[in-house]
């Protein structure tokens, strides 16, 4: 018992370690890029330096991406004022399909086309919906890129650790 | 097992006194380390430049290098959005700006849109303009130039500006002497 529960402690000290280690100053910068928004307006990723921002990568095809977009509406006016922005980018072929999701969500941030993906491909999007999670400071913090829709609690979780930075 | 577990233990041991010796060595010196970390800040800002300017010396040498820069005046007849530019019939780079980027175009600053590399002779730039004219109508406008790219650098700004007595936007390429 006594020597399970040392194996036990080492371990949890080997965990505890590496989370020390590896800081916010080892992860990697987000690439940048500039799209124009279903509005009509050019916007730079690297001009919110100072805000957390979200880039929540969507689709009018993805039924997921559509019931993901209250949730999303009600962090963006939850986290405003502290800082978060979110933006979310559309690869729907037609203008008029991310123009829909826009509307959706209410104007409350703006949709980017990228039907050509360029974005996409930045950020290794295989699969919708996906988020990135980028930091004050524009690096590349976290990461949901594997198709599933993280949930509501996970993600403010995430969004609150990085603007309390 | 008794071995394996005193293995881990000592590396245990041995993990948690490197971090308490970190912290414990940085309250006594802490000025001087600060001091030291902007020192080396500072050095690595100037080896940054310095690295910088060579890269593009050996991508870009002066005997081949064209460079094309994009100017606004104030812009009361057109809201630029975007510009993209073909050079002997291929094109090399198309940038969209935002309201930020105009802004400061419109104070005065000057975008360094493209840099590319081309061999003596004649040439031919073409510019393409998007964006709003008056009365918020979409606006697209070309213009060219011929140049001669001769030994040294070559410089092209594309100038956007108000031509009042008409009432509209002015497009020109020149070449920088």
């Amino acid at each position: 018992m006594a020597a399970t529960a040392c194996l036990a402690a080492a371990l949890a000290a080997c965990l505890v370690v590496p989370a020390w280690a590896a800081g916010p100053d080892a992860a990697p910068m987000a690439p940048d890029f500039v799209l124009r928004s279903t509005a009509g307006k050019n916007i730079r990723l690297s001009e919110h330096r100072s805000e957390v921002v979200a880039l929540a990568f969507v689709a009018s095809w993805c039924g997921a991406c559509r019931e993901g977009l209250p949730e999303w509406r009600r962090l963006q006016e939850e986290f405003a004022g502290d800082g978060l922005r979110l933006i979310a980018v559309s690869f729907d072929s037609r203008p008029e399909a991310a123009a829909g999701m826009a509307d959706a969500a209410g104007g409350a941030f703006p949709v980017l086309l990228d039907p050509e993906g360029e974005a996409g491909r930045l950020y290794a999007i295989g699969r919708l919906p996906a988020v990135v999670l980028v930091d004050r400071e524009g690096r590349l913090r976290i990461q949901h890129r594997d198709g599933r829709q993280a949930s509501a609690t996970e993600i403010r979780r995430e969004i609150r650790g990085l603007l309390d930075e | 097992m008794r071995n394996t577990l005193y293995w881990m233990m000592a590396m245990w041991l041995a993990g948690a006194t490197a971090v308490t010796g970190v912290r414990a060595g940085e309250l006594p010196d802490a000025q001087a380390m600060d001091q030291e970390v902007q020192q080396l800040k500072d050095e690595v800002l100037d080896l940054n430049r310095e690295l910088f300017m060579l890269e593009e010396e050996l991508l870009f040498p002066s005997s081949t290098q064209v460079s094309v820069f994009v100017s606004m005046d104030v812009g009361e007849y057109f809201s630029l959005d975007s510009v993209q530019l073909t050079l002997d019939g291929k094109a090399v780079g198309k940038y969209l700006y935002t309201e930020r980027e105009v802004e400061a175009l419109h104070r005065g600053g000057v975008h360094r849109l493209y840099i590319g590399n081309l061999r003596s002779g004649t040439h031919e730039l073409v510019a393409t303009f998007t964006g709003q004219g008056t009365h918020e109508r979409d606006y697209r406008r070309g213009a060219t130039l011929q140049f001669e790219k001769g030994i040294g650098a070559k410089y092209v700004e594309l100038a956007i500006s108000d031509r009042g007595s008409k009432m509209q936007p002015d497009f020109t390429v020149r070449e920088w002497e």
